[in-house]
């Protein structure tokens, strides 16, 4: 397909967070991801410090916005207690290339990056007070997306607090990588409390309640993959969160915790802590 | 739209007003002196009616029999926090009644490219039309878990929605479409609602709602003994409702028909 030449082949963006001016040439590559692209826009990224500032394009080589991310660090810092996600597990992943962890009140740092990061790579950022979550996406598009997400997730660590399973961990960024792309709900934190939780939540059904749900429980779940099934949660009631989902693909996990949360707010579960002996 | 849909519900709340009444004198005494006026109303109403009847499993009579079970939990309903008004607002809103609304405001309203869900409880209503009709969605609730579930809902049904937490003193001025029907909004008192909206909203604009009403003044319905718990103690008349309506929205055309226990009506402004 022939490209059509943007109107100008270079581009001065001012920063509206410290007014760094950067001159971008527009490259062929560039004008053909905003012709390809659903909206007619290219982003491109460029690293101010502690920030990054996407700009988009659209096909006449036009700035249309200029929007500020938050960042990590571009070169890792040396840190205690980190422990290390094996690269096998990494390799699953379609959407995410590394991610790093930090819990503040466990001071701990959970990491996993399918190879070297050169100190030019940027990583996305999401916080609660001192806990972060920094992600290494494949792609760069939407960040404003997978930001609300990772704000989420750090949320959820900040709030679930310091002993989580590595398994709960890993099964909360496997679920992160099957959704980045998505508009985070505004109880994406409430998804990953779930997960990062899930072997010490219990789930008890509520008669009343169910009762009624089961009365109108099929128009309900039609909205729902065919995989996931109200049989599926009752078989496991009184088991945990975790034995639910076991064995799931990390889409399905993550339909079965809109589910129970959806359960939740109607009171027809409850998930109950259970204390750690039990679990 | 069919009156017999709503005559389901009708006698749905009747046959379990005897079951009421017998809950409700089983309350503990710290129940009955923190809402004495209330439960007199309660009982009083449930005392002039006739209750009772065959009970069916449907979704209307499972509905009814959910909030009759504890009473003390309607009672500690609030704005912020409107309990087993979810489950409740949710099931009826898959009723013959609820899909019959939703069914006619669809037809009357594709031109809209927007749909404000007034206080929705679960919202699965608004999300619908916004589906039916391809609008966007803008959910308002002080209770934040009927929030979540309007977003869980529109993320179902694959509609953008915008989700604001906020009073009913505070609501942003409303255009396009505004629905209101379900039960959440027999809390806030209807004619609250509608008067704000009547300040706060834009022309071209187009309310759809569905209220509860009474036939005459001496006439209960049987879902004032339940309105009652929940702290509403004066239910319109389908004659008062309407001159509200003629009175707040002088330049409208209303459309308006009374369905045994609710009206339904709809204004317009061009």
């Amino acid at each position: 397909m022939a490209l059509a030449m943007p109107a100008q082949t270079k581009i001065t963006v001012k920063c509206p967070k410290c007014g760094r001016v950067d001159e971008i040439t527009l490259t062929s590559k560039i004008m053909s991801r905003a012709s390809e692209s659903a909206l007619g826009l290219a982003t491109i990224m460029e690293l101010h410090v502690d920030h990054a500032i996407m700009v988009y394009v659209d096909k006449r080589g036009y700035v249309k916005t200029v929007r500020v991310y938050p960042l990590s660090h571009t070169i890792i810092e040396e840190k205690k207690n980190v422990i290390h996600i094996p690269i096998s597990y990494l390799e699953k992943l379609e959407r995410i290339d590394g991610f790093r962890v930090y819990i503040a009140q466990a001071d701990i740092t959970i990491e996993g990056f399918k190879e070297e990061v050169p100190s030019t790579k940027i990583l996305l950022r999401g916080y609660e007070g001192e806990t972060y979550v920094d992600l290494l996406p494949k792609e760069y598009e939407k960040p404003e997306l997978k930001v609300s997400w990772l704000k989420a997730l750090s949320k959820a660590f900040a709030s679930v607090g310091k002993r989580i399973p590595i398994a709960c961990v890993w099964r909360s960024i496997a679920t992160l990588d099957a959704v980045l792309d998505r508009e985070a709900p505004l109880y994406a934190n409430s998804v990953f409390e779930v997960l990062l939780l899930s072997r010490s939540l219990r789930i008890e059904v509520n008669e009343e309640e169910f009762n009624l749900f089961k009365s109108y429980a099929d128009s309900y779940l039609s909205g729902y993959p065919p995989q996931v099934t109200l049989g599926e949660v009752l078989k496991h009631r009184r088991n945990t969160v975790s034995e639910l989902l076991e064995g799931k693909d990390p889409y399905t996990v993550y339909e079965y915790i809109e589910l129970l949360l959806g359960l939740r707010r109607r009171g027809v579960v409850s998930l109950v802590k259970q204390s750690e002996r039990e679990s | 739209m069919s009156s017999r849909a709503s005559e389901k519900v009708e006698k749905a709340a009747r046959a379990y007003l005897p079951v009421l009444r017998r809950k409700i004198l089983d309350l503990p005494s710290v129940y009955k002196r923190r809402y004495a006026d209330r439960l007199k109303r309660a009982l009083y109403l449930i005392d002039i009616m006739k209750g009772g009847g065959e009970k069916e499993e449907t979704i209307e009579f499972k509905a009814f029999q959910y909030i009759t079970q504890r009473p003390e939990r309607l009672l500690e309903v609030t704005t912020s926090d409107i309990g087993p008004l979810r489950l409740f607002s949710d099931a009826l809103m898959h009723t013959e009644i609820a899909e019959q609304v939703m069914d006619t405001i669809v037809s009357a309203s594709e031109d809209m490219s927007r749909v404000d869900s007034l206080f929705s409880g679960s919202g699965y209503e608004s999300v619908r039309i916004a589906k039916e009709i391809g609008a966007k969605l803008r959910g308002m609730s002080e209770d934040v878990v009927s929030l979540e579930m309007l977003v869980e809902n529109a993320y179902r049904f694959r509609v953008r929605v915008e989700a604001l937490q906020l009073s009913v003193e505070n609501i942003p001025e409303v255009d396009n479409l505004i629905v209101f029907l379900s039960p959440y909004i027999w809390i806030l008192k209807p004619e609250k609602v509608l008067t704000i909206i009547a300040k706060r909203a834009k022309t071209p604009f187009r309310i759809s709602g569905l209220l509860p009403v009474r036939s005459g003044i001496t006439e209960p319905s049987p879902l004032e003994p339940y309105l009652a718990l929940i702290g509403v103690l004066k239910t319109l008349t389908s004659d008062r409702l309407k001159r509200l309506l003629v009175d707040l929205f002088p330049d409208a055309t209303i459309d308006f028909k009374t369905l045994n226990l609710f009206a339904f009506f709809t204004v317009e402004v061009t």
